[in-house]
């Protein structure tokens, strides 16, 4: 659905909660005062036609003219509903796109507000590290790269934050098109080399078909991927393994991410997609990951969940629609 | 051989001396600027690369750029912003942007786009 769309409807929605009675009543009375004329007209060809004589003569023409009449102030009277409800419409379309327009702008300043002194302290500190003030000890260096880890983790946290009003304020790109699941996830797979290769985890992949594409927003469909990707990765111990499935399923594509490690107590496994929420404090991440996940996936009209099994591992799924436009509700 | 002269324009006083310190440690001559205005102004000085704010007030990043384009159309910019997306950058292409750098979240790559991409200018300048 387009921003033009959805402004439309939000202001149609705002019009009938204006309206303290149904609009469509008012439309129904109007045009039915406006129907008048063509049963005029059909029953003065009628019976012009079948007795060749009119209807409408003496004392009947004053009824044609009170019926004229009526149809006459019945235009009138749909004309001005229908313009006042126009009306409306408009105004409250432009609200709702002067209200997203102010979010926008409200993104474009925080980003901008918070990013830019993080990247001035980021700078700075390299230019120390990197002795352009003098050479440093190794003590200074260590201190100085726990507050490079530290800038970072803000960093993250005010990424995910953004994205997160992103969505809940409806500020969000919303141009879908097919993206091919398949791709996005070999994609990011590849990126994730350096990570999984480090940690030593193996990794197995099955593939269910070579295009597996969803209408979908494809930016958004990588930040799925890529956070339950690195989820999975952060996760798995050293020489642990990552097993990530991906098959039609109906209408639908299912996506699977499992992993070996520490597993999600039971009565933890609902809560892990709740903002701030973390498994394990001692790793890195903001808490917001899956949360924003799991706001995504909705917005696509699918759904995700966890699976654990004690001594093995856990499993994230997610199915998502291959076409949501066909999806009801 | 003289130096290349980099102008930085940011209305950042802070990022301009930090990024200053950076570039400067790179062989580049810094020329600064805290405004399109100023960024217009110091184009006497010759810069050979401009790096460009995106977001500033009064006069923003495609503004300042307009006007430079007035003057040279000889001079390389580089975009270099915080709030990044596909209008944008379609916007300054149009221009003549030799190239857009986010300022991402892990510097590090950003910083590392950037040298490069001076390098790579200033390479070509030597040549000419």
């Amino acid at each position: 659905m387009k921003y033009r769309d959805r402004n439309l409807d939000m202001g149609l929605k705002l019009v009938l909660q204006d309206l303290n009675e149904n609009p469509y009543q008012r439309f129904n009375i109007a045009f039915s005062l406006m129907s008048i004329i063509p049963y005029l007209v059909f029953f003065y060809v009628l019976t012009n036609k079948l007795f060749y004589i009119s209807i409408f003569i003496g004392y009947a023409r004053l009824v044609l003219f009170i019926s004229i009449l009526i149809s006459f102030c019945g235009f009138c009277i749909s004309y001005a509903i229908i313009k006042n409800i126009l009306k409306r419409i408009i105004f409250y379309a432009a609200l709702a796109k002067h209200s997203d327009q102010r979010k926008s702008t409200f993104i474009a300043t925080v980003s901008h507000e918070l990013k830019n002194p993080i990247l001035i302290m980021k700078t700075q500190i390299l230019n120390i590290q990197d002795g352009l003030f003098g050479l440093l000890n190794e003590e200074q260096k260590k201190a100085l790269e726990l507050c490079q880890n530290i800038i970072d983790r803000i960093s993250r946290l005010i990424n995910d934050l953004l994205d997160l009003h992103k969505i809940e304020s409806g500020v969000f790109e919303v141009e879908r098109k097919l993206c091919n699941l398949v791709e996005i996830l070999e994609r990011q797979i590849k990126e994730s080399e350096i990570m999984f290769n480090k940690k030593s985890i193996k990794l197995t992949k099955e593939i269910g078909a070579a295009d597996l594409s969803v209408w979908a927003s494809q930016n958004k469909m990588i930040l799925i991927i890529s956070n339950l990707l690195s989820n999975a990765i952060k996760y798995t111990p050293e020489e642990g393994e990552v097993a990530i499935k991906i098959y039609p399923f109906d209408e639908f594509v299912r996506l699977e991410f499992f992993n070996t490690g520490e597993v999600i107590p039971p009565d933890k496994i609902e809560k892990i997609f709740n903002k701030f929420e973390r498994l394990n404090l001692t790793k890195e991440g903001t808490g917001l990951g899956l949360a924003i996940t799991k706001d995504i996936v909705e917005m696509h009209k699918g759904k995700i969940w966890a699976e654990s099994r004690s001594g093995e591992g856990n499993r994230f799924i997610v199915i998502l629609p291959r076409d949501l436009r066909r999806v009801k509700g | 051989m003289s130096k290349v002269k980099v102008l930085l324009v940011d209305d950042e006083l802070d990022f301009l001396e930090v990024l200053g310190v950076r570039v400067r440690s790179w062989g580049y001559d810094v020329l600064v600027a805290s405004s399109g205005k100023e960024a217009i102004e110091a184009l006497k000085n010759n810069p050979d690369i401009v790096i460009l704010d995106y977001l500033m007030p009064e006069m923003d990043g495609v503004q300042t750029l307009r006007e430079i384009r007035k003057i040279s159309n000889k001079i390389q910019v580089v975009m270099f912003t915080a709030h990044a997306d596909g209008s944008a950058m379609a916007d300054t292409e149009k221009l003549g942007v030799y190239a857009f750098i986010p300022k991402l979240s892990f510097y590090q790559d950003a910083q590392a786009t950037l040298k490069s991409v001076i390098d790579t200018i200033a390479k070509k300048l030597n040549k000419e």
